[in-house]
């Protein structure tokens, strides 16, 4: 994946739209700049669209969320975009810390290191520096269903237990029962086998016909209870009939004019008149009448049949009761008979004694006579049937008591069945659950274990690459055996095995040992399209340990699909500049002065004979002072490099600080004479310089000689005020600018950027991809 | 250089030694692992993946191996 560019709207120190282009034929981009021009915004805009967290402020103790926004702008307009080319990444108008992010899946993979966090990975203790590197061997959702796994084996435990539990209650309960039987046949086991075996069908079917009799039989003993009360009733509610019907017909014989009828007729005629306004002649026989008057007449008459009136209510309400008495005992007769029909029927089906004379007993009263009356003969031979079921009842007791005592048996004995096959199968997944607990268990601490190793393997490795021969090495990141969740961190020192790197190390040391640690396990967890930012990681570092530090990052993370390097510390970046480090494979840029209203400022970086050739090429201005001063300050690199490789002689300093006139006389005649560059073919196929490919051959002194004889073109032009420089034509200025050129290409690697200063072959120079030799290996003697 | 998370490697590697050993079905494979590298694997789960094997006739489980 190639990152193409970064546009950052109202996002931090973005307080103006920033985009950043990026070389897409380069996966590394250093961007230099001081502290406050905003360094940390470009690589926490990464952060906040590619992971959940948010990069420098994750540091302070106190985040406000509003530090995502500019000063200058409002949440909503707050975005930050990436162009891939596997596709164009936003996340915009953040809120309490999260960001829209569109997709919101699938975005390159940001591994991510500040300077902080090199302190606490180094100085933390092992459960804090567990939190920070936990998530690279976190295996914590194996550990949930590793938990789940020993639950349910805890679960099964108790599953066993009860089958078996169960199984041993039923054995012991059929045990018990066949000794009370009186320990028929050999064993229980066949005593319950047998038992169970037996189909009673037959005899629960002639048990529920015996208990229908004697339920049967209960109810009608309560039904002729409560005939006979209910007749008793009806007798009394006659005699009360009787009585009353005989006081009102002796009231009548007393008064031969007094009737009910007539009571009747007198209290009609007496409502009818009274109704009537007005009425002035009798409705009957038409005759004049005065109303009160015959009025008064008529309850003068009823008033004296009152008794009579009396006699006659209390005959109507004893004729009601003796009615209602009668209705009752239809009733009850009915259900009597209904009942008794039902135990007919059901003694009928029962074929054995004593019931067989039941039946032939209520035979008898199997007349087509009234109900009532075939009550009354059943009740004829009542005593004797009732003696009959009563005495059946202990049999219909035993027989349940037998079905009862089976149905436990049988039940009891399948339990056994079951039990023994619960118990069985919990056994195995009981067994199983052992086996399966054991193997994420080994395999889980295993594979931290492998993970660490490996880890402290590639630390050991890369720490080797930043300080050989240092007597430093042996990091090892252990889990810390008696602590859960605890990672130690151990290193030789000059000897002393295991100890604790923060005791003796230098804070340098420190520093690398942390990179490194983070470059390790970002190599380990990361994919090619993972991004990696070191986020200002390098403070101070001397020049041989940066330069090793340099070739690992090119070594060793040429899998990431991009590096983002930020960085204030400008030797780094001079590395790069005067071909030190492999400056044709990394895109500079440069951030000028932040400021309120300017926002970020970003200018390309240039390497020294970049930046000489443009000013030779500018057509449109001819910048004699630029040139000259490019061009020495190259010379004094190059001469450097030379000078340094074959350890020329040059008047003692207090500081290395040779100027160029002093290097250029450094390099004897004989060494002037041996010095030469020869420059390879590069195999396309193999895409490698090929060593017996010879492209061409130069001497060097030809060309030195020539910028020896216009090097004080630098001091007069170049570097200061004085007449003689405004006499040098701009030919030679020209001139001393396009061989400076020529010479550092003479020595400078195409595809690195890199000087021929490796001793492969024990008889020349030679830079690291092979492209150029340089001859000889030492000064000639 | 593609490295996926540890708890899909742990859970892959779990997976295959516990089909190895015979104590789950190589037809749930995908079930448990997916399973385990998410930390979804509840007892009961685990119950039904070690019982499938143990309720399966032997022939259908040797085939299964």
């Amino acid at each position: 994946m190639k990152i193409n560019s970064l546009q950052l709207v109202g996002f931090r120190g973005a307080t103006k739209p920033l985009t950043l282009e990026f070389d897409p034929s380069k996966n590394i981009t250093m961007i230099f700049g001081e502290n406050g021009n905003g360094k940390s915004t470009i690589s926490d805009s990464l952060v906040c669209l590619c992971t959940d967290e948010h990069g420098s402020l994750d540091d302070k103790s106190s985040i406000d969320r509003d530090f995502y926004i500019s000063t200058s702008s409002k949440p909503e307009n707050v975005l930050i975009k990436l162009n891939t080319d596997a596709g164009v990444f936003s996340a915009k108008s953040p809120k309490n810390g999260t960001f829209i992010k569109n997709p919101t899946t699938g975005h390159p993979i940001v591994r991510h290191l500040r300077r902080s966090q090199i302190t606490q990975l180094i100085e933390d203790q092992p459960a804090k520096r567990y939190e920070k590197l936990g998530s690279y061997i976190d295996v914590s959702n194996i550990a949930k269903s590793e938990d789940a796994l020993r639950k349910a084996k805890k679960d099964a435990d108790y599953d066993l237990k009860v089958a078996v539990s169960t199984l041993n209650n039923a054995m012991s309960t059929l045990e018990k029962a066949w000794k009370n039987e009186g320990s028929p046949m050999k064993s229980w086991e066949d005593w319950a086998r047998t038992e169970s075996e037996k189909d009673i069908t037959a005899e629960a079917k002639r048990h529920a016909l015996l208990e229908e009799v004697q339920k049967n039989w209960a109810s009608i003993s309560e039904l002729k209870t409560k005939l006979e009360n209910e007749r008793k009733a009806l007798s009394s509610a006659n005699a009360s009939q009787k009585d009353t019907e005989d006081k009102l017909k002796e009231a009548i014989k007393k008064d031969q004019n007094a009737n009910e009828d007539l009571l009747n007729l007198l209290q009609s005629a007496k409502n009818y008149i009274t109704g009537k306004d007005p009425i002035t002649s009798c409705p009957v026989c038409n005759n004049v009448i005065e109303k009160t008057t015959i009025v008064n007449s008529l309850t003068e008459k009823i008033n004296g049949m009152e008794a009579i009136k009396t006699l006659s209510l209390q005959v109507r309400k004893a004729r009601q009761e003796t009615d209602t008495r009668r209705s009752v005992c239809l009733s009850t007769v009915g259900s009597f008979h209904q009942k008794l029909t039902s135990i007919e029927k059901t003694i009928a089906v029962i074929k054995e004694p004593p019931y067989t004379a039941l039946m032939n007993d209520l035979s008898l009263i199997k007349s087509e006579n009234a109900e009532a009356e075939k009550i009354n003969e059943f009740l004829a031979i009542y005593d004797k049937m009732g003696e009959m079921i009563i005495a059946q009842r202990q049999v219909v007791e035993k027989i349940k008591t037998a079905i009862v005592q089976n149905n436990l048996i049988k039940g009891q004995y399948q339990s056994i069945g079951e039990s023994k096959i619960k118990a069985e199968k919990t056994d195995k997944v009981c067994k199983a659950m052992d086996a399966a607990i054991e193997i994420v268990e080994n395999l889980r601490k295993e594979f931290v274990q492998n993970e660490l190793l490996a880890i402290s393997s590639d630390v050991n490795r890369l720490y080797q690459k930043i300080h050989p021969n240092e007597f430093l090495g042996g990091i090892s990141l252990t889990l810390k055996k008696t602590t859960k969740n605890s990672l130690e961190l151990n290193a030789d020192f000059h000897g002393k095995k295991a100890i604790t790197p923060q005791s003796v190390y230098s804070e340098s040391h420190l520093d690398t040992l942390g990179i490194c640690v983070f470059i390790a396990l970002a190599k380990r967890y990361g994919s090619k399209n993972s991004i990696l930012i070191l986020d200002d990681v390098v403070m101070s570092v001397d020049e041989n340990h940066l330069d090793r530090f340099i070739e690992l990052l090119h070594d060793d993370c040429s899998d990431f699909s991009h590096i983002l390097i930020t960085t204030h510390y400008r030797p780094w970046r001079d590395r790069y500049r005067y071909n030190r480090a492999p400056s044709q494979k990394v895109h500079f840029l440069e951030l000028r002065n932040w400021t309120l209203d300017g926002g970020i400022r970003v200018q390309n970086g240039r390497i020294a004979c970049d930046e000489l050739r443009t000013a030779l090429t500018d057509t449109k201005y001819f910048d004699r002072q630029k040139i000259t001063s490019s061009a020495g300050i190259i010379l004094e690199n190059l001469l450097d490099f030379l000078s340094t490789q074959y350890g020329c002689k040059v008047p003692r300093k207090p500081r290395n600080d040779y100027q160029l006139r002093e290097l250029l006389d450094s390099i004897s005649k004989k060494l002037m004479n041996a010095l030469k560059v020869q420059h390879f073919n590069k195999d396309p196929a193999a895409k490698k310089y090929a060593p017996d490919s010879l492209s061409h051959e130069t001497n060097l002194k030809d060309i030195l000689d020539k910028i020896k004889g216009l090097a004080i073109v630098r001091n007069w032009v170049g570097a200061h005020y004085n007449y003689d420089g405004s006499l040098v034509s701009d030919k030679d200025v020209e001139e001393f600018g396009k061989l400076t050129l020529e010479f550092a290409e003479l020595l400078t690697c195409p595809d690195s950027g890199q000087f021929p200063d490796k001793d492969k072959s024990g008889s020349h120079w030679e830079t690291k991809t092979g492209s150029i030799r340089l001859h000889p290996l030492k000064e000639p003697s | 250089m593609s490295f996926p998370n540890p708890n899909q490697t742990l859970s892959e590697q779990i997976t295959k030694k516990l089909i190895e050993k015979g104590l789950v079905s190589k037809s749930s494979e995908k079930k448990i692992a997916q399973a385990l590298n998410q930390g979804t694997m509840r007892e009961s789960d685990w119950k039904v993946f070690l019982e499938e094997i143990i309720n399966t006739p032997k022939n259908e489980s040797n085939e299964n191996k």
